[in-house]
């Protein structure tokens, strides 16, 4: 950790001087490709969908909002405005943040299963689902899996709670046995409070007796 | 040594005000990935970014000159953070039953590819990305930033 050890204001050597010559030699490098001197640049880039959301850049004086793919804008510091949006070439894009992209984590994976009738069985459907939830955990060497289990709304709230949970149980059993290490899969139930097709109390609704998978 | 130690006294002190809203150690998120010299600093620990590897509230992401770090947070919220970065996540909480919500994540220095989670989709005026000179506020879903280095103007 001999970088982070050395990092101005963390520590006296003189080995952090020459790290820190060398960080401003490479930043000077992509911020001159960037044509860029503030201190603080911000790009809007289209997510996984193809979709671009919606960003405020704002300091002591003033705001910017970006809303299209490539907008930019940079900040110099708190007391001068971000400057007006811009769109950033792809090539300065990837210049300064490919590496960084090529990086990201996959997104998280997700799997529903169901359940018959106020049971913890899941149905057959679902079971075939369980080799595709195996296959997604040991692709992405997951430690973190969450099985959330839901009810419909016939029968009483309390109950709806304690069988959901149960059924959250009953899937981390399923892939326990199928090997997966019990310490990474956590449970959760959300009862009758989050359904997935919206109906009155007391509708029999199979696809809302559910359990939901998200390996991470 | 008087900087060592007012260093220490700044962290500590970070470190109080952290734990006011949720509990110590409860888990935010975990280290996706990581490679080059990468850790987590915790407290006035710093532990290297490893396999199963769980984050808290307070937690700042630190990256030497080679190194990467990739996270996902509780929420779906997922982050890349480039070499030389420290970025601290000052605010994460997740409790959509109960409507307590927020994300704060704090760019001392670095470079951070954001993409939204939950917390931004359903209570976008909770999540704050903040550099020394701005505040970046989302709605989602993508956004890249770089903080160049400088000595440290960072406080």
């Amino acid at each position: 950790m001999s970088a982070l050890a050395n990092e101005p204001g963390t520590s006296a050597h003189d080995g952090g001087r020459m790290n820190y010559g060398r960080l401003c030699g490479l930043l000077f490098t992509i911020f001159f490709l960037a044509g860029c001197a503030d201190r603080t640049v911000i790009v809007l880039v289209p997510d996984r969908s193809g979709a671009t959301g919606r960003i405020a850049v704002t300091n002591d004086a003033g705001t910017v909002e970006l809303d299209r793919p490539s907008m930019a804008t940079s900040a110099r510091n708190r007391s001068t405005p971000p400057a007006p949006p811009t769109l950033m070439e792809q090539k300065k894009i990837d210049a300064l943040f490919g590496d960084l992209l090529a990086f990201e984590p996959s997104p998280p994976e997700r799997f529903i299963l169901h359940f018959d009738s106020n049971g913890i069985t899941i149905d057959d459907a679902s079971i075939a689902l369980v080799p595709e939830i195996l296959a997604s955990i040991r692709r992405r060497e997951s430690t973190d899996i969450v099985a959330v289990g839901h009810s419909d709304t016939v029968g009483d709230e309390t109950e709806n709670q304690a069988l959901s949970n149960r059924r959250a149980e009953a899937v981390k059993d399923v892939l326990v046995k199928q090997g997966v290490i019990a310490d990474f899969i956590r449970t959760d139930s959300h009862g009758e409070s989050n359904l997935l097709i919206k109906t009155a109390d007391n509708v029999d609704e199979p696809r809302n007796r559910r359990v939901e998978v998200t390996v991470r | 040594m008087r900087r060592a130690a007012s260093a220490l006294l700044a962290l500590l002190l970070l470190s109080g005000t952290t734990s006011l809203h949720s509990a110590e150690n409860e888990r935010i998120g975990i280290v996706k990935s990581f490679s080059g010299e990468a850790a987590v600093q915790r407290g006035d620990g710093l532990i290297k970014a490893g396999k199963t590897m769980r984050l808290q509230r307070g937690d700042v992401l630190r990256t030497g000159a080679d190194g990467k770090l990739g996270v996902i947070f509780d929420d779906d919220t997922i982050i890349a953070v480039g070499p030389n970065s420290r970025i601290s996540i000052d605010e994460f909480l997740f409790r959509p039953a109960e409507n307590k919500m927020s994300f704060v994540a704090r760019i001392f220095t670095g470079a951070i590819s954001y993409i939204s989670g939950q917390i931004a989709r359903l209570a976008p005026e909770r999540v704050r990305l903040e550099t020394p000179e701005a505040t970046i506020g989302t709605r989602g879903t993508h956004v890249l930033i770089n903080v160049k280095g400088t000595s440290d103007k960072t406080k």
